[in-house]
């Protein structure tokens, strides 16, 4: 027996702690599916999709997205590196749990494949029309978010006053596919044939989940020529204000989008805290709006007292479409003074050396609610990158910008990485800097116009005249347009089109057009960033901006994103995944929806941060979230739905899923464990604590055959210290007198026997095989004279008792738990036998017990009896 | 790939850090303390080698019922390898680090 050595219990004392650290639970277990949505949707903040740059599915590995797969370390490095303008698309935007999920996504980019199909907008509101006449055109965008082809059934117009409501053209088409990432709109008229408010649908039958998409109709018919109103914003909020100061003016616009002048009847506010707003601007109730024109309204907050506020601006008016409600709120607390950069990160890419400096500019915008006083504006790093005039100085107003033009002229080769820092009274604001020093020939992008551009307001279901801005090349390589993208808040109600494009190539001296253009999907104020990087690492930032102007109706109005969701394959019996779908009152009244209901394996998953229980009720232009759980019963389809009943009103977002039959645990091709390699499955598996359990017990046992092993070594010791009491044959055996589970047992009571001492220890195995050999021994000899005695040297009896209930013994056993007996006959290991004649004298001494010593111990005693014969 | 999809189960398909530091050393400790210093070494005290090795190889195959019963055959072939390093060396550290070496090799294997 080996004594455990401490290198031993040190390296289990580490796996100890090791446990603990892998029982701590993971934070976050990667969802694919959601993952999956993300990658197509982008950012629940909004912005741009994972699939713009590569494609509709992650296994074409378009720009090596594979690298990622299940990895996400690799997309969070190519966000901080700012790969292909990542960083600046994403910066911030997704959290890590969902960067793990996209991760998962990308290494299982197939965990379902099927169309997805979103239309945007989702309600399309015409301006008040002269019975007969037509009205401008409104058109609505369908989209493919999924990753296989959407194929178009049917495209129809039904509803009450269908006849009213004309499909007048759109590249949609019955009949049509619409690959993946890719969209098609239609565009349709209203002509009303009565006075009064009129409505329909426009249907879209397709193969996506649900079966057809519907885009509510409404307008309002005019007996004679009548005004209508449109708002640039359905809702105001605010945001957070500082107790006592003015915010920064909000701007409203009105839009007389009817055939008769419009005329105020009244301007006013109401609600519990009208008194802190202060209203302006040139909309009056003594100056009508002419057909066509517009005016806007001024809203400036000034909240007394720390906490949420809100009123509402009421515009009373001749509109045929009635009068209109605005919503006002924000909170008011403490000072925050906050800045960001756009573009979060600047790239110069290659530049000939000693070549004129390339510029650009990084537009900085006051977020928070006091002025920011700027105390420093530098950059460091690179002598190359350098600030140019007009940077942002002094002090910046809330929700103001400003710029800071960088140039950069190489003056060697290499890489350059600078930073720019802005110090102010808010937290420090840095922007990193990058480009590239070299002597070859480079291509040398520019664009005309890299300001931001502000579109005219439009009308919620138009598009605006475009923009065209020209990217030109004036270095002496051709460029490659690597990334062509909208990112941002809305990139949805933007539209990119032009002759430059991603993957195209721009010649030397050459040029190609970006033409941007707006197509609200819904009211308010609505940006978006316009992204160009080219292979040599040049990344430029346009900002778009507009106002969806909206025409207010009293039909209530909702949104859904998504519009309908496959949540996948899921296991009959498991928890099952969750879908979270966000509900926008897209209206321009509060919103109540009285109930939720489900059908099929579906069920609200409420949460900390989901929807409040129904009935609830949104303000104009206020959202929330209804996740929504997945939880099959059967193996199959599961097709499904939800219900949205409001007053007057009701939404249905359609589901489907797949329920998958369960492996069982043993048996079978699916793996759930560590892949063999583990018999734990995870830090949260009963097996671990099992198996920790199971450790120690093997500790304990180990260490207490160490003890015992120790003392068989000590008395060892002992005997070969203490020569004057080793045995020699012939010479008598040294006495004892011990107590055993019969009674006292003593060496002199077997006087005239042939005694056959045996030292065992319970944690001797080859002991263990001795027993039934001396069982045999006393039995076959017994008579003649033979006594066996087995003297258990365990410093514990229990210990020697749990031995001889699992081995029994037919002869005298005796107990010495101080080890005086194997002491005095100088014992140095355990088994050991001591063969003592009838006269007391020791005639044979023996150690160990192995299968070969039985017919040599036998023929010992043999002869031994043989002679007291 | 009958092979492959046996083994291969999420913790090697895409195995996280925590995964792997499980894989690598705290199932290849824990399993090997208690299999070969504990059972593997108890029944080398009772019984004679042959059965002690089958028999130290079996109860760790068994143990790994829980990652499917195909998993669990072929664990039994480098358990085998583990027990009779034990009864070779007498050091169950030893087949630990054998136990994280086949591991490492798994992990590779599966997610190339």
């Amino acid at each position: 027996m080996k004594r455990i050595r401490p290198s031993h219990q040190g390296a289990l004392s580490a796996a100890g702690l090791w446990v603990l650290l892998a029982l701590a639970p993971s934070a976050h277990a990667a969802d694919a599916l959601n993952g999956k949505s993300l990658y197509l949707n982008g950012p629940t903040s909004g912005g741009t999709t994972c699939a713009s740059c590569h494609g509709s599915t992650p296994a074409n590995n378009v720009n090596g997205i594979l690298a990622a797969a299940n990895n996400p370390s690799v997309i969070t490095s190519a966000f901080a590196a700012n790969r292909g303008g990542m960083g600046s698309l994403f910066n911030g935007k997704f959290t890590a749990a969902e960067i793990a999920d996209l991760a998962a996504f990308i290494g299982n980019p197939n965990v379902t494949a099927a169309p997805a199909a979103s239309l945007a907008p989702a309600s399309l509101s015409f301006a008040g029309t002269t019975v007969g006449q037509s009205s401008a055109a409104l058109s609505t965008t369908l989209t493919n978010t999924g990753n296989a082809a959407l194929n178009i059934s049917a495209i129809g117009v039904g509803g009450a006053n269908a006849s009213e409501f004309a499909i007048t053209g759109g590249s949609c088409s019955t009949g049509g596919s619409v690959a993946a990432g890719a969209n098609c709109n239609v565009q349709l008229v209203f002509t009303p044939a009565a006075a009064g408010a009129r409505s329909a649908s426009l249907n879209i039958s397709h193969n996506a989940t649900g079966g057809s998409s519907s885009v509510a109709l409404g307008g309002t018919g005019n007996a004679v020529a009548a005004a209508t109103i449109s708002v640039s914003a359905n809702a105001l909020n605010f945001g957070a204000l500082v107790t006592g100061s003015a915010s920064p003016v909000q701007t409203i616009t009105v839009n007389n989008a009817g055939q008769a002048p419009l005329t105020f009847s009244s301007i006013a506010l109401s609600g519990a805290n009208a008194g802190i707003f202060t209203l302006g601007g040139s909309c009056s109730t003594s100056a009508p709006v002419a057909a066509g024109g517009s005016c806007t309204v001024t809203v400036l907050a000034t909240p007394a007292a720390a906490g949420a506020f809100a009123a509402s601006l009421n515009l009373a008016s001749n509109a045929s479409n009635g009068n209109v409600a605005i919503g006002l709120s924000g909170t008011a607390s403490a000072a925050a003074p906050s800045l960001s950069a756009n573009p979060s990160a600047v790239a110069f890419g290659s530049q000939t050396v000693g070549a004129g400096a390339t510029t650009q500019n990084v537009t900085i915008t006051n977020r928070g609610n006091v002025p920011v006083i700027f105390t420093s504006v530098a950059v460091s790093g690179a002598a190359s990158v350098t600030i140019g005039s007009g940077a942002c100085s002094g002090t910046l107003a809330a929700a103001a910008s400003c710029n800071v033009p960088l140039a950069f002229a190489p003056t060697a080769e290499g890489n350059v990485s600078a930073t720019l820092l802005l110090r102010s009274n808010a937290p420090d604001l840095s922007v990193g800097v990058t480009g590239a020093g070299t002597s070859a020939a480079v291509a040398r992008p520019a664009l005309s116009d890299a300001t931001p551009f502000a579109f005219a307001d439009t009308q919620v279901g138009q598009q605006s005249a475009a923009h065209s801005i020209t990217l030109s090349n004036g270095g002496n390589a051709a460029l490659k347009i690597t990334s062509l993208v909208l990112g941002g808040s809305n990139p949805g109600d933007f539209a990119l089109a032009g002759t430059c494009a991603m993957n195209g190539t721009v010649s030397p001296g050459a040029s190609c057009t970006i033409d941007s253009s707006f197509k609200p999907s819904a009211a308010g104020a609505r940006t978006a960033d316009l992204l160009l990087m080219t292979d040599g690492g040049a990344q430029f930032t346009v900002r778009l901006s507009g106002n969806g102007m909206s025409v207010p109706t009293t039909t209530p109005g909702l949104s859904t994103a998504p519009q309908s969701f496959d949540f996948g394959s899921a296991i009959v019996g498991d928890t099952g995944p969750v879908k979270r779908f966000t509900l926008t009152n897209t209206g321009s009244a509060p919103l109540t929806i009285n109930s939720a209901t489900f059908s099929g394996p579906y069920a609200a998953a409420s949460d900390a941060t989901s929807c409040a229980a129904f009935p609830l009720t949104l303000a104009a232009g206020a959202s929330c979230e209804l996740p929504v759980r997945f939880t099959p019963t059967t193996t199959g389809n599961a097709a499904g739905s939800i219900t949205l009943q409001a007053t007057g009103a009701n939404w249905n977002i359609a589901l489907s899923g797949q329920g998958a039959a369960s492996v069982p645990s043993t048996g079978g091709m699916q793996n759930h464990g560590g892949g063999g390699c583990s018999s734990v499955k995870d830090g949260n598996d009963p097996m671990l604590a099992f198996l920790v359990v199971l450790a120690a017990g093997v500790l304990l046992w180990r260490r207490r055959q160490a003890r015992a092993a120790a003392a068989a070594a000590a008395l060892a010791a002992c005997a070969v210290l203490s020569p004057a009491s080793a045995l020699e044959p012939g010479k008598p055996a040294p006495a004892f007198a011990l107590s055993g589970p019969e009674g006292a047992v003593k060496l002199e009571q077997y006087q005239g026997k042939l005694v056959y001492i045996d030292f065992w220890a319970s944690w001797c195995g080859p002991c263990r095989q001795s027993f039934p050999w001396m069982n045999e021994m006393q039995a076959r000899y017994g008579k003649q004279g033979l006594q066996i005695v087995g003297i258990n040297v365990d410093a514990k009896a229990d210990d020697a008792r749990s031995f001889l209930a699992a081995t029994p013994a037919q002869f005298v056993i005796a107990f010495d738990p101080s080890g005086t007996a194997p002491r005095t006959y100088g014992i140095k290991g355990m088994p050991s036998s001591v063969l003592i004649g009838p006269d007391g004298k020791v005639l044979y001494e023996h150690s160990g017990f192995r299968a070969a010593d039985r017919e040599a111990l036998e023929s010992r005693i043999k002869a031994a009896l043989g002679a007291v014969k | 790939m009958f092979v492959s999809s046996a083994l291969c189960g999420p913790a090697l398909l895409s195995p996280d850090p925590a995964a792997v530091f499980r894989l690598l050393l705290v199932a290849p400790l824990l399993e090997e303390w208690i299999v070969r210093a504990g059972l593997h070494h108890w029944l080398l005290q009772r019984t004679s080698p042959l059965p002690a090795w089958l028999g130290s190889a079996a109860v760790f195959s068994a143990l790994h019922l829980g990652s499917g019963l195909t998993a669990a055959l072929l664990v039994f072939w480098p358990a085998l390898l583990f027990g009779a390093a034990y009864q070779r060396w007498r050091d169950w550290r030893l087949c630990a680090l054998l136990h994280g070496l086949c591991n490492a090799f798994a992990i590779t294997a599966c997610a190339s």
